[in-house]
C-alpha cells in the first residue's frame, strides 16, 4: 500500500481532494448572496467530491510540509476511498434535500461540516485528523442552532461542550503520540498507554458510545429538518471509520457494541419524538458496527465498514422522511401524528423503503450488510453476541418499520394540515430509495468497494428464510401488543441527565456560592466601613490640639487653618534665604 | 450452529419472544425509571414548533 510520499502537493492538486471540494464549496456558499448561485454550488461541490474520490487511485499519498513535520493530507486506500465515495454521495443527496433552505449560513455550515469529515477520512497523519475533527464539531453546531428555538440553542451549547471535551481529549492523545515521534495514523490496538486511552475516549465521544452518547439524542432532534440529515450522517460515521482504522480488534468495543445495540433499541421503544427515536436507532446501528470492529477479523471489519456505509444511505433517508414530516406538519411527536399516508404518500413510500432497509429485509440494502457482522460473530464462536444482536435487529424492525411507520403514516387520523414539501426534498428521498434498492438487489456493486475481498453471500436460502421468519413473528407480536406500543407525552431521561440536572445544580450552586460570598462581603464590608468611618471623620482630633477647647467630630478647615501671619513669615524667610544665596555666592545679581 | 438453532422454528420463537422481551424491558423496567413529564428540564417542554 505504501507508496513514496510526494514532497509537496502540486499547485492545484488540492482541488482533487474530495474533502477540499466540499470545503471550498462551503466557503463560497458563505460569501455568495444570490440563492441560485448558492444552489449551484450545493449541487456541484458534492458531485466534484464524488468525482475526486473516484479518480484517486488507491495508494495515493499527498504530503504537505508544515513546520518541520511532513503531514500526509491525503492517504487513499480501499477503506478511505470507500468512505470518501459514500460520504460524497450522501453529501450530494443531503444538499439536494436542503436546496430550498433560505439560510446561506446553514448551507455553508453543512458543506464545511461534510467537507471536514471527508478530510478526516482522507487524513494520513494525526495533526491533519485533529484539525479537521475540530472544524467538524464547530461547523455542525450551526445546523442545530439554525433552528433558533430556545431548546435548539441550549441543546447546541451542550453538543458543543461535549464535542470540545472530546476534541481536547483526542488532542491530548495526539500530542502524546506526535511528541513520541509517531505522526502517521497507525493502529493502536493493544497499546493501553495514555495516548491509547485518550484517543479512544476522544473518538468514543463522537461514536456516541454509552455513556458518552447523550449529546446525539439530545441535539439531533432539535436541529433543522435538513440539518439533522447532515448531522445524522457524518460525525458518528467518521468516528466509526477512525475506530476501524485505529482500533480494529479491540475487545472492549465488542462488549460496548452489544450493549449499545440493545440500549438504543430499548430507548427507541419508549420514545415519542420521531427524530429522537431515529437517533436512538443510530446508537443501535453503531453498536452493530462496534461489534464488527471489536471482533477484528477481515469479515467483521468488512462488515463494520459495509454497515457504516449502508447505514449512511438508509439512515439519511429515514431522517429525510422524518424531516419532511416535521417540515410539513410542524409536529415532532408520535402522539400528535397519524394518518399522514393520505397527504404525504410519496414520503410514506420512501420512508417505508428506508425502514425496511434498516431492518435488514431481503431486497433492501440492510440485508446485504447487517448479516456480515452477525455471521462474523457466529464464525468467531460468540453465540451470545449473535443472539443479542438478532434480538436488537428485531427491535429495529419493531420500532421503525412497525411502530414509527404505523403511528406516523397510519394509525389514528388526526386531520393534520400539511404544508406541501418542496420538490427537491422528494427528489433527494427518491435518490436515497433508489440506492437502497440498487445495492440491496445488486450486492456486487457494494461488495467490490469494501476494503477486504468479500467471501460472503447474503442471499442464501437460510438467511432469507430466517430473516423472514423473525420479522413475521415480530409483526404478529406487534399486532398483539399494538395498544401498548402507543407512546405518551413523556420524555425519557438519559445520561445527559447527569449534566443537565446534578452537574448543572453543582455549577449553579458554585456560581451562587461565589455570588453569595461577593454579596455578603459587600454587606459586611459596608457595615464595617460604616462603623469605622466616624473615627476618621476628624483625623486631626487624634493629634495634639493647637486650639483651645474639645476637638469637634467633623474636621473643620477654619478651626485648623494655619494663621496667615505664619505663611507670610515663612514666605519672607524663604525669600531672604534665596536672595542672599544668589547675592552672596553667585556674585553680581544683575550681571 | 448452537443448540437453540436446532429447535424447530427457532427463528419464529426468537422473533416473537424477542419482541416481548424488548417491550417488557423497555416499558416495564427502563420506562419506569427514566420516564418523566415533558417539562422536566424546565426548557419549555418537548413541543417546540417553528
Amino acid at each position: 500500500m505504501m507508496m513514496e510520499v510526494k514532497t509537496a502537493m502540486n499547485n492545484f492538486q488540492f482541488v482533487l481532494h474530495p474533502g477540499f471540494a466540499l470545503l471550498l464549496g462551503g466557503i463560497s456558499a458563505a460569501v455568495v448572496r444570490q440563492k441560485l448561485i448558492r444552489q449551484v454550488i450545493m449541487v456541484v461541490a458534492p458531485l466534484w467530491s464524488i468525482a475526486a474520490a473516484l479518480s484517486l487511485p488507491a495508494g495515493t499519498q499527498w504530503g504537505y510540509p508544515f513546520m518541520n513535520l511532513q503531514l500526509v493530507i491525503l492517504r487513499a486506500d480501499a477503506l478511505s476511498l470507500l468512505f470518501a465515495f459514500i460520504f460524497g454521495v450522501i453529501a450530494f443527496l443531503s444538499c439536494l434535500y436542503a436546496l430550498h433552505v433560505k439560510s446561506s449560513g446553514e448551507a455553508a455550515a453543512a458543506l464545511l461540516y461534510a467537507g471536514s469529515s471527508l478530510s478526516v477520512v482522507m487524513a494520513g497523519d494525526w495533526l491533519t485528523l485533529i484539525f479537521f475533527w475540530e472544524i467538524m464539531a464547530i461547523s455542525s453546531v450551526f445546523l442545530v442552532w439554525n433552528r433558533k428555538t430556545p431548546q435548539a440553542i441550549a441543546a447546541g451549547f451542550r453538543y458543543l461542550l461535549i464535542h470540545m471535551l472530546g476534541g481536547n481529549l483526542l488532542l491530548a492523545g495526539i500530542f502524546l503520540q506526535v511528541t513520541g515521534g509517531q505522526l502517521t495514523i497507525t493502529p493502536l490496538t493493544g497499546m493501553q498507554d495514555g495516548a491509547y486511552w485518550l484517543i479512544l475516549v476522544g473518538i468514543a465521544i463522537n461514536a456516541a458510545i454509552p455513556p458518552l452518547h447523550a449529546w446525539l439524542t439530545d441535539a439531533y432532534p432539535e436541529a433543522t429538518p435538513s440539518g439533522s440529515v447532515f448531522l445524522s450522517s457524518f460525525t458518528t460515521k467518521t468516528a466509526i471509520y477512525c475506530l476501524i482504522r485505529i482500533f480494529p480488534g479491540t475487545q472492549l468495543l465488542l462488549y460496548l457494541g452489544v450493549l449499545m445495540a440493545l440500549y438504543g433499541v430499548i430507548f427507541a421503544i419508549l420514545e415519542n419524538n420521531i427524530r429522537r427515536l431515529l437517533s436512538y436507532h443510530i446508537l443501535s446501528q453503531l453498536g452493530f458496527m462496534l461489534v464488527g470492529i471489536g471482533i477484528g477479523t477481515e469479515l467483521s471489519l468488512n462488515g463494520a465498514a459495509a454497515l457504516a456505509c449502508s447505514h449512511l444511505i438508509y439512515n439519511s433517508l429515514l431522517f429525510m422522511g422524518a424531516g419532511a414530516v416535521v417540515y410539513a406538519t410542524g409536529k415532532n411527536k408520535l402522539t400528535e401524528l397519524g394518518g399522514l399516508y393520505r397527504s404525504m404518500p410519496w414520503t410514506a413510500v420512501f420512508f417505508g423503503i428506508a425502514a425496511l432497509s434498516i431492518s435488514g429485509i431481503p431486497l433492501f440494502v440492510g440485508f446485504i450488510t447487517k448479516p456480515m457482522v452477525i455471521t462474523a460473530a457466529i464464525v468467531n464462536r460468540l453465540p451470545t453476541v449473535e443472539l443479542l444482536l438478532t434480538v436488537a435487529s428485531i427491535g429495529t424492525f419493531l420500532s421503525i418499520a412497525l411502530k414509527l411507520n404505523y403511528f406516523m403514516f397510519f394509525g389514528a387520523e388526526r386531520g393534520l394540515k400539511t404544508e406541501k414539501i418542496p420538490f427537491n426534498m422528494s427528489l433527494a428521498m427518491a435518490g436515497g430509495s433508489f440506492l437502497c434498492l440498487l445495492y440491496g438487489m445488486v450486492p456486487r456493486l457494494f461488495y467490490e468497494r469494501l476494503p477486504y475481498v468479500v467471501d460472503f453471500q447474503s442471499y442464501t436460502v437460510g438467511h432469507v428464510f430466517s430473516t423472514v421468519q423473525l420479522m413475521l413473528a415480530a409483526l404478529v407480536a406487534f399486532w398483539l401488543v399494538l395498544p401498548k406500543m402507543a407512546t405518551h407525552n413523556v420524555i425519557s431521561l438519559d445520561t445527559d441527565w447527569f449534566y443537565r440536572k446534578p452537574f448543572a445544580a453543582l455549577m449553579g450552586g458554585l456560581v451562587r456560592l461565589v455570588c453569595e460570598i461577593k454579596d455578603q462581603s459587600g454587606v459586611y464590608g459596608r457595615a464595617a466601613l460604616t462603623r469605622v468611618v466616624p473615627f476618621f471623620r476628624n483625623p486631626v482630633k487624634w493629634a495634639a490640639q493647637t486650639v483651645e477647647g474639645p476637638a469637634p467630630d467633623y474636621y473643620d478647615a477654619d478651626r485648623y487653618r494655619t494663621p496667615v501671619g505664619v505663611i507670610v513669615l515663612v514666605s519672607i524667610v524663604i525669600f531672604v534665604l534665596a536672595f542672599s544665596y544668589v547675592w552672596l555666592w553667585q556674585g553680581n545679581f544683575f550681571g | 450452529m448452537y443448540w437453540w438453532r436446532e429447535i424447530m422454528g427457532a427463528d419464529v420463537l426468537l422473533g416473537f419472544l424477542g419482541c416481548y422481551f424488548l417491550i417488557g424491558i423497555a416499558k416495564g423496567v427502563v420506562g419506569r425509571v427514566v420516564q418523566r413529564k415533558e417539562d422536566y428540564y424546565d426548557d419549555g417542554g418537548e413541543d417546540s414548533h417553528e
